[in-house]
């Protein structure tokens, strides 16, 4: 690495938000002139000032790679990862990093997620079996079960929920969203992208008890379909679109609701 | 160590902040100018019925400049409502739907809808004029 630095002379200014919960009564930013290496990305980048500069500053990163969605960072006001952010795109002008909009900072680019790992858990991410439904009775067909006990399921029937199913929780989405900086309690995009990946399941049984927290008020229609969410979702899971999606189907099944009140039942 | 997790404060003006939300408030604006513009036929509606002097007075109204500058402007914001919502529909419309379909001939489907429309309107209109 030092070989491939002394090589060039040309240097990048990094702005980037330090807050240290000891010693700061609130966030300042800090400025790192670093050398220019244009395959760097901006982890690459951190990465040095880490090794080579301040040793305190605070990042979370881990596969390098755009899966595992760690190094959320907003970067020029826009919220993306670290890891696949290059510095020649912004070169030769300045880059200003700061911590994931909408969280707690807890020390420099790290943020508080415990609030966001609730909201997921709240969803009920998981298939829900007709066996283990609490409420109503199944209104999907069953699909078949193979010799080894595991459900069957065709192509396109992976292919409706597929999408949905490419979230790496990076939290990219939460920052985007101004709905979520006005209202805490919002469940956010993510989480109810993914209750909805589930809902699309034809192994789930469990749509029913996820409407509870889908078509809340801090639910579903928290949204106002800014649609900034889907914009910089690095995997283009498109979260605006399956919130959208469960106002369309609350409106319908409350409007049904008045023609039939037992859902069908006699 | 203890934790001291800072809560950074919303502005006030946090729509000034990005491009993505400024285009945003001006695709919700539409809707103001929208009852604005409603409003104004309402009360056009209104003074046909209370006879020729008022509808009169009324149309005169129409080409002030101020209500020329009202009526462009109500006119942009509409159309960026209409194409907006005309790429947005696909992604309301349900996934089982969307899937099947596709992205395009719903939108395509919407927008043409609102040709077909302005046209019926505009030849309704060009009709009334010469008859």
């Amino acid at each position: 690495m030092t070989d491939m630095i002394k090589t060039n002379d040309r240097t990048i200014t990094l702005e980037i938000l330090r807050y240290n919960p000891e010693s700061d009564e609130a966030p300042t930013f800090g400025t790192f002139e670093i050398p220019y290496v244009e395959d760097w990305s901006l982890l690459d980048a951190l990465e040095y000032i880490k090794d080579e500069m301040d040793s305190s500053l605070s990042y979370r990163w881990s596969c390098r790679m755009a899966v595992c969605g760690s190094c959320g960072m907003v970067i020029n006001g826009k919220p993306q990862l670290g890891c696949e952010t290059f510095l020649r795109s912004y070169y030769p002008e300045k880059m200003r990093i700061e911590p994931l909009a909408n969280f707690p900072i807890e020390r420099d680019l790290v943020v508080d997620s415990s609030d966001f790992i609730k909201k997921l858990e709240s969803v009920k991410p998981y298939i829900i079996d007709a066996v283990d439904a609490t409420k109503a009775a199944p209104k999907k067909k069953q699909p078949e079960k193979t010799s080894t006990g595991v459900y069957k399921q065709k192509p396109a029937e992976l292919g409706l929920y597929k999408q949905f199913s490419m979230c790496i929780n990076c939290m990219l989405c939460y920052s985007a969203c101004p709905q979520m900086g006005l209202n805490p309690l919002f469940t956010g995009p993510a989480a109810l992208a993914l209750g909805h990946r589930y809902n699309l399941d034809n192994r789930d049984q469990g749509a029913d008890e996820r409407t509870e927290v889908i078509q809340d008020k801090n639910g579903v229609w928290s949204c106002t379909f800014v649609g900034y969410c889907s914009e910089v979702c690095p995997k283009n899971v498109d979260p605006a679109a399956a919130i959208n999606q469960n106002k369309a189907q609350g409106a319908q099944d409350w409007a049904l609701s008045f023609l039939m009140p037992r859902k069908g039942d006699k | 160590m203890s934790r001291r997790p800072y809560v950074r404060p919303m502005p006030g003006n946090w729509f000034m902040k990005h491009p993505a939300y400024r285009f945003y408030m001006l695709r919700e604006s539409s809707c103001v100018f929208n009852l604005l513009y409603c409003i104004n036929l309402l009360n056009g509606l209104f003074k046909l019925a209370a006879g020729p002097d008022a509808w009169n007075a009324w149309m005169t109204m129409q080409g002030n400049p101020l209500m020329v500058v009202f009526a462009l402007v109500t006119l942009g914001l509409t159309l960026i409502h209409t194409i907006t919502f005309a790429n947005m529909a696909p992604r309301v419309a349900p996934q089982q739907v969307r899937k099947a379909v596709g992205d395009m001939p719903i939108r395509n489907g919407l927008l043409g809808g609102v040709v077909v429309v302005n046209i019926v309107i505009i030849a309704l209109a060009a009709m009334g004029g010469t008859a």
